[in-house]
């Protein structure tokens, strides 16, 4: 990594000023620079570089060469393309160098810190900004790492549209300032926000217009959350969750490792106690009890399986069983509550609820009770009052004021905007970077309501649904592309920079509302100069080489009142178990609310839990499926309030039994998906099956006694009518791991008393070869630690940014050729049916020192280096894919088609690696260390006559690892922090023992810390 | 050597010509056997050319799927990771077991003097090298970028990188193709004096002069006959080891990898039987029809249908015992996974195919066993065809079930093969078919001269017979 | 009986063969020498530039070093076309009306980049980094050649994979000082050249990647 390099700003200069050499820039590599940017785009000679002046011809050019040459006939010409230096070089710029710029991206408005690499003006590699507090440590997740996909995005919005014909800005602007006199009838729709240029636009509008109206709307923001803290602690406040701090934490219905915004450094600090070095080291002890199976459930030491709808009653159960130990709770507390409790002893708790309580009642103030947003505000309070008795409010848990706009306030949520518009008082609506037509509750029908609206106006990335049936579409910005602030989880304001001028022209939300506050010429980026026009130029400089002011807010004393507790309590009792099926809605994992709904990379990701790709299912337990008498693929018809949808099953193991869960976020229409699969082109309408249709304002999450009725489809792949609509194309499709010592594992009792449990599968191996390498000077390795391994998937996201890896597509997918080089494999650990632990394995080449692969390839296309590493020469390949057949970890890829088309859209070959080849069809490819950020640096260490410093190389997976559970370095170094783990106890390779691979990269032992009461 | 010596030969070889039932039953002149057997080199039948087309057809359809996966790449095919071989390399390699009963024919039972190979062995040599061609063909389709398979022969290239000599795969190309040239050497050689002959009887004088190239002016003068026996004698011994080294070569590209249920020492031996197995079934496949449709069923007799049965009983055995033996071995590891492949194979997802091919080769070679089967033209015709699909589901089977379900089972996965996996196999079958029907119409199929030689060598010592017994007579 | 073949036929039968079995073993070695020639690798191969630029005149008369112009081959993985600004910086006083550099100006004033076709041209799957040699000991005459001598630019090598792999086998032919790295006319007997190539390989520790990834990524 190159130093961070400032963005120059010239308060003189004009507002032309970066735009121009973002554009230069690009334009100026895209042409040349020898074949910088071939690199990015070829893999050699059977695949289009377009290394000359008009891209179109020269595509095609190539295109005709592949189908003639098929490569053969171009095999041995060099490249006979042009050379475009600049015309104007940017002072900052060294082409053929990467430059580091830090910016933020917003999740549910709330900001992360990203760094952005961008190799002469094209951004290729987000991560997280390791100074920034939501990503301390430079942690990132599976969006942070795909962002970069949507701004290269082809299906992006371009042009203006007014009615059915084109329009200009200036046209818009023309008709954003006229017409509004009080601002009568005119609606704003947002997304929630914080940014305080944002908030700046909104007031000057209100300000200039007093009748305007303004809404924000997020399908799944934390409402519940928010009233709870007005009801229990008498005003709306923001709790911030101190995991570092907590060594015994109870997550209830709660995601808290994946949660937006906090997720990344929620899982860093929770990481800090489940990192075991020695047997004297601690352990944090993770507590779930959800429905379905979520990235912590998966890993926790104690896992109950119970309906959401139980959640409230879970909680106050423990509370009932806190009350009993009120003995131990501290004099204050008990003197405070324990009157008010004392109805509760009565009430009974099973007994994982009774050790639950007797832990967090041993560890007072450093437990922490969690709860999901999905859940009822009752359920929050009766968390917040927990967290009061047991002392971990102020210490794992603080409340700060709300970063959000106005949030928890009237102007968030549909409802006022609906009624308005069913009365027809909205003239104008103006919706910016929602998408209501197609997540808004199902109950408000808002494509009615739309129609009621004379004028419309959205501004979005996509032409969507809702852009579709407004009058105006406005192209919206990346925020890669745009000026910007907003503030982040706990209230550092963090900085938008642009790295490149927009790809498809567009604007961002700042100018529209300046538009309307009457700026006749509005940009972002004077608008943002102006807003910080009083911060002296040094520190605005550091800010935007930083990424953010630093400074949070700070921590509010807010007690419980015991008003609010006791009503609570009275509501959580009075809350009726729903008998019969219930439903479950919740955001995906990849796809969100559906803002990533086109984007390729993480449509593909397999999911972290049940690894389905392209697509979500309707998952119930095992258990459930039987009892319904459905199968895996088979379609259901889910019915629920007149409304029904039909949606493939996917039973999944450790799901609570009479549950259903659906994830929101797919199917949504603005993203259809064609597919080329041989001599057929398998449409496909839609990726996955859209749940909102299930949703309504009463009920958004859980939905009591939903209808299931089998439908005679079934889901296959090539004989059912819509071919490859409702394939489940999973990637793993055996999670058993049939007792071979593959995932090793242990609770941390046994390492204590046996700290090396692994020493049988690390004895010698017999060899009749003895080392068929000679290894001379700095030796590479990793070292994986499976218990602070979460399998969020970050590192496979971050991989596939990194290494161009393409994505195959649905029916590829199905077929088992995905292209991951990095993946994460779920295998259950212990337990039956349902009652299992899913532990996930990160699994990637393991740069045997004898590697099986080697040996049987015939043109020497993979071979050893003499630092260690297991070398993949594209092109040297012939593909008789013998290597993939000789490697035990299956671990290699193969471009059975052409992935990377010669034909894709220019955009998408900007979003190449320029340091990594491309790699065309029928080529062998598996992870390679990061080869080429090794030899960047191994050259740099050569131009200074040194050796290459330990940490100057790290992985894209170790850099993305929220964990830092991924280790890669020197193992020639005993210093390094890679030998380190090497060199401990619980460390083991993966078939080491059976097959004598010498695999570099090692594993340790994943380790549980379950309470002993329930071992039994 | 001197007459009585000729005689002692003589006899000795109508004995072992005449134990069990007779390799020739026609007397008829040597002039009328040579009519006969070129009569249908030239003139052909409403009935060759409907059979021509439809081959023509097959084989176009075939070409099509194979340029069309050419062009678009493998991913046309079932083939994922972890089942990176399936179709193609099972074709492959039971193509290029097809093709070893020629070579075992024309060589070892040459160097056996097998006098019964004779009326059959050119047919099973043309048989051979179609065989060889159909299997060439997938090794280079199967790759990922076929237009540089060149890149397996050793040259010095500008990169200055050579082929890697530790892996099974350029020792196949080396095998294949000395196999390949080989075949087509002995094949022609020993067509040498049949097609002067078809040049001197020739009806018209174009045909004369092609037939005259190809005889490369051969004269029959006892001089050159005896530089052409010991041509034919030398090569079919330098034959001789081709047969066991290429299909134990072929089988090294599965014996050399770690993967449970191809890392076994027993292959080369095991694909050996197996493949002169499969041949001799294809060779009944081909023969027996031709048989009945040019009547020579006083050429080929009973005898070769007997042979043929007892040398399949043979390594079909041979075959079925490897399973046994494999399997014992599998347990006896007491690896889990070699375990855990063994266990797949009888009860996994491809459990029928591991039935069906235990079932068929064990049944069809025990069949050989009755004197009754052996003989019976039709019986050996069913039988031939079961055993070519047992032999193919026994490649398919060996090559699938064991990459589907490895060391790691997160990456299991099936296989489905998909419609071009389909017209190319039947495609080949196709295209054999119709190098077979050319060579059927252009080349004498049942080597003429070694026919009359068997001929010369009945007549001949029943008239001595005669001779003696006449003279008795006359004592008495 | 009148013959079947005229008496010519024998020779050509004869001379038939041998065409065969020449043409057999010939057509490989024929490829293999034609892969080597200029027509598949450019070398020597004058190419047609939009300006026609001569180095000689920049590198011999003005003695402009390489380094002036081509500023990023010794920080940069590219040593790259100068940009048309830095032209300028002499081209705006000297020569600057003069009708051969209209393209240039034509560049500098619309900022539309100058077309410069591509001499020295390696495949897209080989990383080549100039910043490293130059600064261990490689001079750019030593794979470019004699620039200063070339009316256009040709490409002086074949820029063959075994090309490279001599030197990078055998750098000790090749190396010189660091203060000698742009210069055009330094030349060592070869005895001199091998003990100094020893000497600096062990002064800079030179060893050079053999394995693939060195340049293949």
């Amino acid at each position: 990594m190159v130093d961070r390099i400032r963005l120059p700003i010239h308060p003189d200069s004009d507002g032309a000023d970066l735009p121009a050499r973002a554009v230069a820039s690009d334009h100026g590599h895209d042409h040349g620079h020898d074949h910088g940017h071939d690199h990015g785009h070829d893999h050699g000679h059977d695949h289009g570089d377009f290394d000359d002046g008009d891209m179109p011809s020269s595509i095609s050019r190539r295109g005709f060469l592949e189908i003639v040459g098929a490569g053969l006939l171009v095999a041995c010409e060099p490249p006979r393309g042009e050379i475009l230096p600049y015309s104007r070089q940017p002072r900052e710029l060294t082409p053929g160098k990467p430059q580091v710029y830090a910016t933020s991206m917003m999740e549910g408005g709330q900001a992360v810190g990203v760094l952005a690499t961008s190799w002469s003006g094209r951004p290729t590699k987000l991560d997280g900004n390791p100074d920034h507090p939501a990503t301390l440590g430079g942690g990132s997740s599976i969006r942070l790492q795909s962002a970069i996909y949507d701004l290269y995005d082809p299906t992006r919005g371009r042009t203006i549209r007014h009615g059915s014909q084109g329009a200009g800005w200036s046209l818009f602007l023309a008709n954003a300032r006229g017409g509004f006199q009080s601002g009568k009838g005119l609606h704003f729709l947002l997304e929630p926000t914080s940014s305080p240029l944002l908030i700046q636009q909104i007031q000057a509008v209100r300000g200039k217009l007093p009748e305007a109206r303004f809404h924000f709307y997020d399908p799944v923001a934390p409402t519940a959350r928010l009233d709870a803290t007005r009801a229990a602690l008498g005003k709306i406040a923001t709790p911030i969750h101190h995991l570092d701090k907590a060594q015994v934490i109870a997550a209830f219905d709660s995601d808290f490792l994946m949660e937006p915004a906090v997720g990344i450094r929620q899982a860093r600090d929770f990481a800090t106690h489940r990192r075991v070095r020695s047997t004297a080291d601690g352990m944090s002890r993770l507590y779930v009890a959800e429905g379905e199976v979520s990235v912590p459930g998966a890993i926790a030491d104690h896992r109950l399986r119970a309906r959401p709808s139980e959640i409230p009653s879970l909680l106050l159960s423990l509370l009932a069983e806190v009350a009993r130990g009120q003995g131990k709770l501290a004099p204050k507390q008990r003197a405070a509550w324990g009157a008010s409790l004392g109805p509760l002893q009565s009430r009974p708790a099973p007994p994982w609820i009774k050790v639950l309580a007797g832990d967090l009642l041993a560890r007072q103030g450093s437990g922490l009770v969690l709860v999901g947003p999905r859940q009822p505000p009752e359920a929050h309070v009766l968390g917040y009052l927990l967290n009061t008795l047991l002392g971990n409010t102020t210490v794992t848990e603080t409340f700060i004021e709300p970063v959000i706009f106005e949030e928890g306030m009237e102007s968030h949520g549909l409802a006022p905007l609906a009624t308005a518009m069913s009365r027809g008082e909205v003239s104008t609506l103006v919706i910016l970077g929602c998408d209501p037509l197609y997540d808004a509750p199902a109950d408000l029908d808002f494509a009615r309501l739309l129609t009621k609206v004379p004028t419309s106006i959205y501004l979005g990335r996509h032409e969507n649904v809702t852009a579709q049936a407004c009058t105006w579409y406005l192209p919206g910005l990346h925020f890669l592309e745009q000026w910007g602030d907003g503030r982040a989880y706990d209230g550092t304001l963090s900085l938008i920079q642009p790295l490149i001028r927009p790809l498809f022209g567009g604007h961002s939300p700042n100018e529209v509302l300046a538009a309307f506050s009457g700026d006749p010429a509005p940009d972002d980026r004077l608008l943002l100069r102006a807003l910080y026009g009083m911060v002296p130029t040094a520190d605005w400089q550091s800010a935007l080489q930083h990424g953010f002011f630093s400074g949070s807010l700070p921590p509010l004393g807010l007690e419980v009142s015991p008003g609010a507790a006791s009503k609570a309590i009275a509501a959580a009792a009075a809350a009726p178990a729903s008998a019969g099926l219930e439903v479950a809605l919740r955001p995906d994992y990849k796809m969100g609310a559906g803002e990533f709904g086109s984007n390729d990379w993480l449509i593909e990701l397999p999911d972290p839990i049940t690894k389905l790709s392209w697509g979500n299912a309707a998952q119930m337990s095992l258990a459930t499926a039987k009892r319904l008498g459905v199968r895996k693929n088979e379609i259901i018809d889910l019915a629920q309030g007149g409304r029904s949808i039909q949606i493939p099953v996917l039973p999944t193991q450790g799901m609570a039994d009479d549950l259903i869960s659906l994830s929101l976020g797919w199917g949504n229409g603005a993203h259809p998906r064609e597919e080329e699969h041989g001599l057929f082109s398998a449409k496909m309408a839609l990726v996955g099956v859209d749940a909102y249709p299930l949703r309504t304002t009463a009920a958004p999450w859980f939905l009591p006694d939903a209808a299931v009725a089998k439908t005679s489809r079934q889901a296959f792949p090539y004989a059912s009518p819509e071919p490859v609509r409702e394939v489940l194309a999973i990637q793993q499709t055996n999670i058993d791991m049939q007792d071979r010592p593959i995932l090793l594992g242990a609770t941390l009792e046994e390492f204590r008393n046996n700290p090396n449990f692994v020493a049988p599968h690390n004895d010698p191996v017999p060899d009749l070869y003895g080392d068929p390498w000679k290894y001379t000077g700095q030796q590479w390795g990793m070292g994986i630690d499976l218990t602070t391994c979460i399998g969020c998937s970050a590192c496979v996201s971050a991989c596939q940014a990194e290494n161009n890896t393409p994505t195959v597509g649905k029916i590829n997918a199905f077929k088992g050729r995905e292209m991951h080089w990095l993946r994460i494999d779920r295998y259950q650990l212990g337990g039956s049916d349902d009652d299992v632990r899913l532990m996930p394995q990160p699994m990637m080449c393991q740069h045997c020192e004898k590697a099986p692969c080697e040996y049987v390839c015939p043109v020497n296309a993979t071979v050893h280096s003499p630092d260690g590493l297991n070398e993949m020469v594209y092109n040297r390949c012939i593909g008789t894919r013998f290597c993939s057949n000789n490697c035990p970890y299956k671990v290699r890829r193969f471009n059975f088609l052409l992935y990377n088309d010669t034909h894709m859209p220019e955009t998408l070959k900007m979003s190449k690696n320029p340091n990594v080849t491309v790699r065309g069809r029928g080529v062998m490819e598996k992870c390679t260390y990061c080869v080429q950020r090794i030899r960047t640096a191994e050259i740099d260490a050569r131009i200074d006559q040194r050796h290459i410093r330990e940490g100057e190389v790290r992985t894209a997976c170790q850099v993305a690892c929220p964990t830092e559970a991924i280790v890669f370095g020197l193992v020639s170094d005993p210093d390094s922090p890679v030998s380190q783990i090497h060199g401990l106890s619980r460390v083991y390779g993966v078939l080491q023992h059976e097959l004598g691979t010498e695999p570099r990269t090692r594993y340790l032992a994943v380790l549980h810390n379950p309470s002993p009461e329930l071992e039994s | 050597m001197d007459q009585a010596e000729e005689l002692g030969r003589e006899s000795a070889e109508y004995a072992k010509a005449m134990d069990g039932p007779p390799i020739l039953l026609t007397r008829a002149s040597e002039a009328a056997i040579t009519r006969r057997l070129l009569a249908p080199i030239f003139r052909g039948g409403p009935g060759w050319k409907l059979a021509f087309l439809i081959t023509l057809g097959g084989s176009t359809i075939c070409w099509l799927a194979i340029l069309y996966t050419v062009v678009t790449g493998i991913g046309t095919w079932g083939n994922n990771i972890p089942v990176a071989w399936a179709y193609a390399i099972t074709n492959f390699v039971w193509w290029i077991g097809i093709g070893h009963a020629g070579t075992f024919i024309s060589a070892i039972l040459l160097i056996l003097e097998q006098s019964w190979r004779n009326s059959i062995n050119r047919f099973a040599e043309a048989m051979t090298l179609f065989a060889i061609i159909q299997a060439g063909i997938f090794p280079v389709l199967h790759l990922g970028r076929p237009w540089y398979a060149y890149w397996i022969l050793p040259y010095p290239a500008t990169m200055r990188v050579w082929p890697n000599y530790r892996s099974a795969l350029p020792w196949d190309a080396a095998a294949i193709s000395t196999y390949f040239t080989v075949s087509l050497v002995f094949w022609y050689l020993g067509l040498i004096p049949d097609l002067a002959s078809a040049r001197d009887t020739a009806p018209t004088l174009t045909k004369r002069r092609i037939y005259g190239i190809f005889a490369l002016g051969w004269r029959g003068s006892a001089r050159s006959w005896r530089h052409y026996q010991m041509a034919y004698l030398i090569l079919g011994a330098l034959a001789t080891p081709l047969v066991l080294s290429v299909h134990s070569v072929v089988s090294l590209d599965f014996a050399i990898a770690q993967l449970p249920g191809w890392h076994s020492t027993i292959f080369p031996p095991y694909f050996v039987s197996g493949a002169i197995y499969s041949g001799f079934a294809m060779v009944l496949t081909l023969m027996i029809p031709v048989r009945r449709i040019f009547k020579l069923h006083d050429i080929v007799t009973v005898r070769h249908l007997e042979a043929m049965g007892k040398l399949i009983l043979v390594t079909g055995s041979v075959v079925y015992y490897t399973y046994v033996v494999e399997l014992f071995i599998g347990w006896y590891s007491g690896s889990e996974y070699e375990i855990g492949t063994i266990q797949a194979r009888l009860f996994g997802p491809y459990a029928w195919i591991t039935w069906t091919v235990f079932g068929l080769n064990f049944l069809c070679p025990n069949l050989m066993w009755f004197k009754s089967i052996r003989q019976g033209a039709i019986w050996m015709f069913v039988v031939s065809i079961l055993i070519n699909i047992a032999m193919w589901l026994e490649r398919f089977w060996l090559i699938v079930t064991s990459l589907n379900r490895d060391f790691l089972p997160s990456s299991w996965h099936i296989y489905k093969p998909t419609y071009v996996d389909g017209t190319i196999i039947i495609g080949t079958m196709f295209f054999f078919m119709f190098l077979f029907l050319l060579f059927l119409r252009f080349v004498p199929f049942i080597p003429i001269s070694e026919t009359k030689e068997i001929r010369h060598l009945l007549v001949s010592e029943e008239h001595k017979r005669e001779r003696e017994r006449h003279a008795q007579g006359i004592d008495r | 009986m009148r013959p079947l073949f005229p008496p010519w036929a024998n020779s050509a039968m004869w001379s038939v063969t041998i065409l065969l079995l020449v043409g057999v073993l010939g057509l490989p070695i024929a490829l293999m020498v034609y892969m080597r020639t200029p027509y598949v690798t450019d070398q020597f191969i004058e190419k047609e530039q939009p300006i026609q630029f001569d180095h000689r005149h920049h590198v011999l008369d003005d003695g402009i070093d390489c380094l002036y112009c081509h500023y990023l081959a010794d920080r940069s993985p590219w040593a790259g076309v100068p940009p048309t600004e830095l032209c300028m910086n002499c081209h705006s006083q000297i020569w600057n009306d003069a009708p051969l550099l209209e393209p240039l100006r034509e560049s500098f004033f619309t900022g539309r980049p100058i077309k410069w076709a591509r001499v020295n041209g390696i495949p897209d799957f080989v990383f080549f980094n100039h910043e490293v040699h130059i600064h261990r000991g490689v001079g750019c005459a030593t794979c470019h050649g004699r620039i200063d001598q070339m009316a256009a630019v040709h490409a002086d090598s074949t820029l063959h994979m075994k090309w490279c792999l001599d030197c990078h086998r055998r750098p000790e032919l090749f190396l010189r000082p660091l203060d000698q790295i742009t210069n055009m006319d330094w030349e060592l007997p070869p005895g001199e050249q091998l003990i100094l190539g020893r000497e600096l390989k062990a002064k800079l520790s030179i060893v050079p990647p053999t394995s693939c990834t060195g340049c293949h990524r």
